[in-house]
């Protein structure tokens, strides 16, 4: 399923926001502008739907609870809430599901955090609409969702599914070249990737070959002098490795191992891993970090193209600075939404017909929208003292 | 072997390029390949490649588009009289006209008729459309998906244009045939016989 729609009120530094999404969407703003908040929101959901350790009030408080999370510029409103639109993924998405919550403190004694509603419709009939008669009767059910309780939600499991499957990446290399250095406090849901090599370990031994098999062949047009990838165990503790063999090599030499990789071939390694792996929502943190400018070029015809092998093609969100990622001509404008900060919160806005028309005549996304991404002002920078 | 720089617009231009060096017979081999995206990028550096061409010979491609004639955009851009071993030429009015121009090795890559891929592209006012339109009658689905905008995009080529298209100039566009039904082709072909001068 694809996420079609999302509205938000309060989140973070959205206060209001209003927005339609494709299956691939490009985010572009300058720093701080909220593309990571704006991620975030994916990542909510799934940490409140996922079936281990999910639920309403833990994943409010792995965000440092709803100080943190509320719009600075909400003054007086206090609730958060966050609808999203669901459709069957394909060329012309129809929704199917809607989600709605609020939520907020509750202002007194004992302080706890509370649904103001949750409410589920499916093809315009109402499925859910908390408060319902138990809810009044007893308050306490107000800190759960639905969505979190296998045997509340069977109604609109999909929805689950859906929001439980999303994945985030941001693979930082020194994370996982360093890890057994560093020593082992883990992120839940690895977004940084220190337990990437397990999560290819764990992977049904065949289709791991595969993949990894099409892995290599992608890598060797990319790292020049790459030759072959394998997945092999440690002989003392067991823990998973990378090994990589390049042309040229003596044929006994050993591997190189992933702490001997470049940070670009790792991150390449696990944007394509990620690709091939699962069929919800991916959502990808500034895919084009540590890579040649050519490659990040060819990203958006990368995603395309592994989608279109894919037995489910899966909805894509992308934030990016990237001029290279955004060049060929052939991305589809609909699929960009700039962040825009303002007093009052940050907007988001869709190329308007001005700028779609500009993007027609063969010019690319990055030279109709990516100048309006840039801070405003930003000449005048080297004169700060 | 002499070295020698490339200059163009796009990839495409790029390859098409590459292939037409390759095939010239000429002791030459591209060393520098030079191309940021538009040919704004290619007219700034005219003066560098004027000076360049004194110690290595400079191929500059660059598409005619929408300018009257070929000689008139020449005289815009070289302002002096070009230095012996900077050769540029000009594409009438795409690149893709070019392409097109071995129709018969175009309708079998793209899987359409031959009969539908007009003769004298050159003569065409805007080369890419058409080829995009006859791409629009291909019975191949993976090229189709490449080179086309994909469904209720506004955009006027696929995520995979160049891709796709650069495989076919290197592995199917023959040059002898294609020169036959593109005259400016035709003359950067004879050109590049006797290029560069030692």
């Amino acid at each position: 399923m694809w996420i079609t729609r999302l509205k938000l009120k309060n989140w973070r530094n959205f206060k209001q926001i209003d927005i339609a999404l494709r299956d691939r969407v490009y985010l572009i703003g300058p720093n701080a502008s909220g593309k990571s908040n704006l991620l975030d929101v994916f990542r909510f959901l799934r940490d409140i739907a996922k079936t281990s350790g999910g639920g309403l009030q833990k994943a409010v408080k792995d965000r440092q609870g709803m100080t943190k999370l509320r719009c600075l510029q909400a003054r007086t409103d206090p609730e958060v809430a966050i609808e999203v639109e669901l459709a069957v993924a394909g060329d012309d998405p129809v929704a199917e599901w809607t989600y709605a919550i609020g939520f907020k403190n509750e202002g007194k004694s004992p302080h706890r955090l509370l649904l103001n509603y949750e409410r589920v419709f499916h093809q315009g009939e109402s499925v859910l609409n908390r408060p319902d008669e138990a809810d009044r009767t007893d308050p306490e059910r107000l800190t759960q969702t639905h969505l979190e309780q296998v045997n509340a939600n069977a109604a609109f499991r999909p929805i689950a599914e859906c929001f439980a499957g999303v994945t985030y990446l941001h693979l930082v290399p020194q994370l996982l070249k360093y890890g057994d250095v560093m020593g082992g406090h883990r992120l839940e849901d690895d977004p940084f990737g220190q337990g990437f090599l397990e999560r290819i370990a764990q992977c049904p031994t065949r289709t791991r070959e595969a993949r990894l098999k099409r892995i290599q062949t992608a890598l060797q047009v990319a790292v020049p002098q790459f030759k072959e990838l394998r997945l092999v165990k440690d002989e003392v503790n067991g823990h998973p490795h990378l090994e990589a063999f390049y042309e040229h090599w003596r044929p006994n030499a050993g591997g190189q191992r992933e702490e001997q990789f470049s940070d670009g071939t790792l991150r390449l390694l696990a944007l394509l891993w990620s690709l091939l792996d699962g069929d919800s929502l991916l959502l990808l943190e500034e895919p084009e970090l540590s890579l040649n400018e050519a490659l990040v070029e060819k990203i958006p015809l990368l995603l395309d193209r592994l989608q279109r092998q894919a037995r489910h093609r899966r909805q894509i969100l992308l934030s990016t600075h990237s001029e290279a990622l955004l060049r060929n001509p052939g991305i589809d404008g609909r699929g960009i939404l700039r962040l825009e900060p303002e007093k009052e919160g940050t907007r988001i806005v869709e190329p308007d017909e001005a700028e779609q028309r500009m993007m027609e005549t063969g010019l690319s996304a990055a030279e109709v929208l990516l100048p309006k991404a840039r801070p405003a002002r930003l000449d005048q920078w080297t004169l700060f003292k | 072997m002499i070295e020698i720089a490339i200059a163009t617009e796009d990839a495409l231009s790029e390859a098409v390029l590459e292939t037409l060096v390759q095939h010239s017979g000429r002791p030459v081999q591209i060393a520098a390949r030079l191309r940021r995206q538009g040919f704004g990028y290619l007219k700034s550096r005219m003066a560098s490649f004027h000076q360049m061409a004194q110690w290595r010979p400079v191929l500059v491609l660059t598409d005619l588009d929408q300018t009257h004639c070929a000689p008139l955009l020449l005289r815009d851009w070289l302002r002096q009289p070009p230095a012996p071993n900077l050769l540029l030429r000009v594409a009438v009015r795409e690149v893709e006209a070019w392409l097109l121009a071995d129709g018969e090795a175009f309708a079998t890559f793209m899987g359409i008729d031959p009969g539908k891929v007009p003769a004298q592209p050159e003569t065409l006012p805007d080369p890419k459309q058409r080829l995009l339109n006859l791409v629009r009658q291909s019975r191949q689905r993976d090229v189709k998906r490449d080179l086309l905008p994909a469904p209720g995009s506004r955009t006027i080529q696929g995520l995979g244009y160049n891709e796709q298209l650069i495989r076919f100039v290197r592995d199917h566009w023959r040059v002898d045939c294609a020169i036959a039904q593109a005259p400016s082709l035709a003359r950067a072909w004879r050109r590049l016989q006797a290029w560069p001068t030692p």
